[in-house]
């Protein structure tokens, strides 16, 4: 083939490789109450964000539609899971789309990079995922910023409680292995400070987000005598790069503790005697009733299991809270931000959560350890999740 | 003798890895550089065949290894042949680079990028060897690579076609003038090479998973088993790749992962500064 051909060949190839990365989607009519900006990683690294965001609005609108009495509708924007596709999304939906309110990207940096063009744009910010504190402001002017997934402060002030409770009647040496990003590095940063305080040894090892090998550091947790060890990681398949290289090691210590984000991609790739002893932290209890319902509503839908169950249900009461919202402000922007702070209560499958936002408060969950739920996996194959109670038990009868 | 044992384990991945490299600049003096994309093509399509049960598992790898080794020949022949017209021709860095940016984008907007459990070509026990756990699979690649090393070793000692390769390797005007295709001898290096690279990347991908960025954490230490050993001698990857796994693990485990990730780097620019050959590559000097 003449070099002439190259050029063509290739940009042919480029251009092939890019059409699945970019632009948006809608589903709109002219006579809907609302049209809402959905943001994700449709692309890129984490695209289980984009995919249960998704499915979570397909399956909570018609339910939000019939119990406010609205039409809503939905423009969805790929941010590639960076903070410059985000910025480019975010303007495409506030300018040329003239979205009524956002669903903000699931990960913390592309929603932290827009957070402030939606504040001042004065549309509700809805984060069903997105955990990092800054999001959302406790003071100041007016916010329009709403989370209802956990922010990373309050699942470390939580998770923290079971991995510094004391093992075997003395206090624990805890091991942080953690994302070398910014999730990771916060979290850690929070660990260690905690463990001053409490006069806890705490020692970190990193491990870059994606990397397959972990023995060197399994190896120096067990050689630090690490015997309550927290993993923090945005991916399930890190968690389990982790698990199988400390199998590898013999590294086994009494306390394993990780955050639901091992639900995602971690059982197909670890084994049950990997999984064994592994405890998470979340606040819903995966196996409650209601919680079960949106579970069967997702398999009936999609025909599997949702790799982030969590994100769904966030779905739900977010878009319940904007459904109150905008019943009762209608095309006024500021008064449906007010009324999703002063709301009531939020149902989701017939949970109801009392005052979940009040002024100055965006945040949905809190730290009360009472209602936050620890769970496992049982042995067989498939790591079905077995609840072993909440938080609170755990700490009282010894984690 | 734990450091020791999981050190040369590890890099003997490494060191499979890595003969993509050498076999590719013994003989056509160029690299590519999309070589941990071809163990992501090769892993996906141990994926996409995994479902064929008339074939047995190692049907399927040797079937990987076919195709991929046909798509590395024409990798050559379509991609590096035409950017390398001569020595200052080095344009197929840029393309090689850019087809691995083609395979990565393709394989990410196609497959997404969370791991998916590839259930054959792996062994799940971890093994004790010399009074140290490993897992099985590991030690399998490293076995693996002393093997495909010898092999590679016996084809351009004891063949035709090594000669061939050699003679290319050594004057690739002189040869042609001989009558032999320097553009095919370039052809079976890249298809040979990326058979090896596929090979690896479906035992790897049987140990990890398969994903899209299956290759990238390898093609590091690839690269620096490769620059140790030495890029013009088969037997360099071998001992490239034992240094380099030995020295990382070591480090990693005395300083923290990051150090020994930073130490291996290290020993490439020593090896670089002192001996830019390699420690078994051959020194060509020029007479002016």
């Amino acid at each position: 083939m003449h070099t002439r051909w190259m050029v063509p060949t290739l940009a042919t190839m480029l251009i092939a490789s890019a059409c699945g990365s970019s632009g948006s989607e809608s589903s709109s009519s002219a006579d809907s109450d609302a049209t809402i900006g959905v943001i994700g990683p449709k692309t890129g690294p984490a695209p289980q964000f984009y995919q249960d965001t998704q499915r979570g609005i397909e399956l909570a609108t018609p339910i939000i539609e019939e119990r406010y009495g609205l039409e809503l509708d939905f423009v969805y924007a790929d941010d590639a899971g960076s903070p410059e596709g985000a910025s480019r999304a975010v303007q495409k939906l506030l300018n040329e789309d003239d979205v009524d309110a956002i669903f903000g990207p699931p990960t913390s940096a592309p929603a932290l990079q827009i957070a402030e063009v939606i504040a001042r744009s004065q549309r509700p910010y809805l984060l069903v995922s997105a955990s990092n504190a800054d999001l959302v402001p406790t003071a100041g002017d007016k916010n329009f910023a709403f989370r209802t997934q956990w922010a990373g402060p309050v699942l470390n002030d939580v998770n923290s409680q079971v991995v510094f409770s004391d093992v075997d009647g003395k206090k624990p040496v805890v091991g942080i292995a953690y994302a070398a990003d910014a999730f990771g590095q916060a979290a850690v940063a929070q660990y260690q400070e905690l463990g001053k305080e409490l006069g806890v040894e705490v020692v970190g090892e990193s491990m870059q987000p994606g990397a397959t090998d972990f023995t060197a550091g399994a190896k120096r947790l067990r050689d630090a005598g690490v015997n309550s060890v927290f993993f923090n990681f945005t991916s399930g398949s890190d968690i389990a790069t982790v698990t199988r290289d400390m199998k590898v090691v013999g590294f086994d210590p009494p306390r394993k503790t990780t955050t639901s984000n091992v639900l995602a991609n971690y059982r197909e790739l670890s084994k049950p005697d990997e999984w064994e002893g592994l405890k998470f932290v979340e606040r819903e209890d995966l196996n409650s009733p209601n919680f079960r319902k949106v579970l069967d509503a997702y398999r009936s839908a999609y025909g599997e299991e949702p790799q982030l169950p969590t994100v769904v249900y966030n779905v739900f009461s977010a878009l319940d809270a904007y459904g109150q919202g905008l019943k009762a402000g209608g095309a006024d922007r500021e008064a449906v931000r007010d009324a999703i702070e002063s709301a009531h209560t939020v149902e989701v499958e017939g949970s109801t959560y009392d005052t979940p936002f009040a002024p100055g408060d965006g945040e949905f969950y809190d730290a009360d350890i009472s209602k936050w739920h620890v769970m496992g996996f049982d042995d067989t194959p498939e790591g079905n999740i077995v609840t072993d109670g909440t938080v609170a038990d755990c700490t009282t009868r010894g984690c | 003798m734990e450091i020791v044992v999981s050190g040369l384990a590890a890099g003997g991945l490494f060191a499979l890895v890595a003969q993509g490299f050498v076999l590719t600049f013994l003989t056509t003096n160029t690299l590519n550089f999309a070589l941990g994309e071809f163990m992501v093509v090769a892993a996906f399509l141990a994926l996409a065949i995994s479902s064929w049960g008339w074939l047995p598992s190692a049907g399927k790898i040797v079937f990987v290894i076919a195709v991929v080794g046909v798509l590395g020949a024409w990798t050559y022949r379509l991609i590096v042949l035409p950017f390398s017209s001569g020595h200052n021709d080095t344009r197929w860095l840029l393309s090689t680079v850019g087809l691995s940016f083609i395979i990565i984008n393709m394989t990410t907007n196609g497959e997404g990028v969370l791991r998916q459990p590839l259930n054959y070509g792996g062994m799940d026990e971890v093994v004790e060897f010399l009074g140290v756990r490993l897992p099985s699979q590991q030690g399998l690649i490293a076995v693996t690579a002393v093997l495909v090393t010898i092999a590679l070793v016996m084809v351009t000692r004891m063949t035709g076609l090594g000669t061939r390769m050699r003679a290319v390797s050594e004057d690739a005007e002189a040869a042609s003038l001989m009558g032999i295709s320097s553009k095919r001898i370039g052809m079976i290096a890249y298809g040979l090479a990326m058979s090896v690279v596929a090979l690896a990347g479906v035992l790897w991908a049987a140990e990890v998973g398969v994903s899209p960025q299956l290759g990238e954490p390898l093609l590091v230490g690839a690269f620096a088993a490769g620059i140790i050993g030495g890029l013009t001698s088969l037997w360099g990857p071998l001992l490239g790749g034992g240094i380099y796994g030995l020295v990382t693990a070591a480090v990693g485990e005395s300083a923290g992962v990051m150090w020994g990730e930073v130490s291996g780097l290290l020993i490439v620019l020593a090896v670089l500064m002192f001996r830019p050959e390699g420690l078994l590559g051959r020194r060509v000097d020029v007479k002016l």
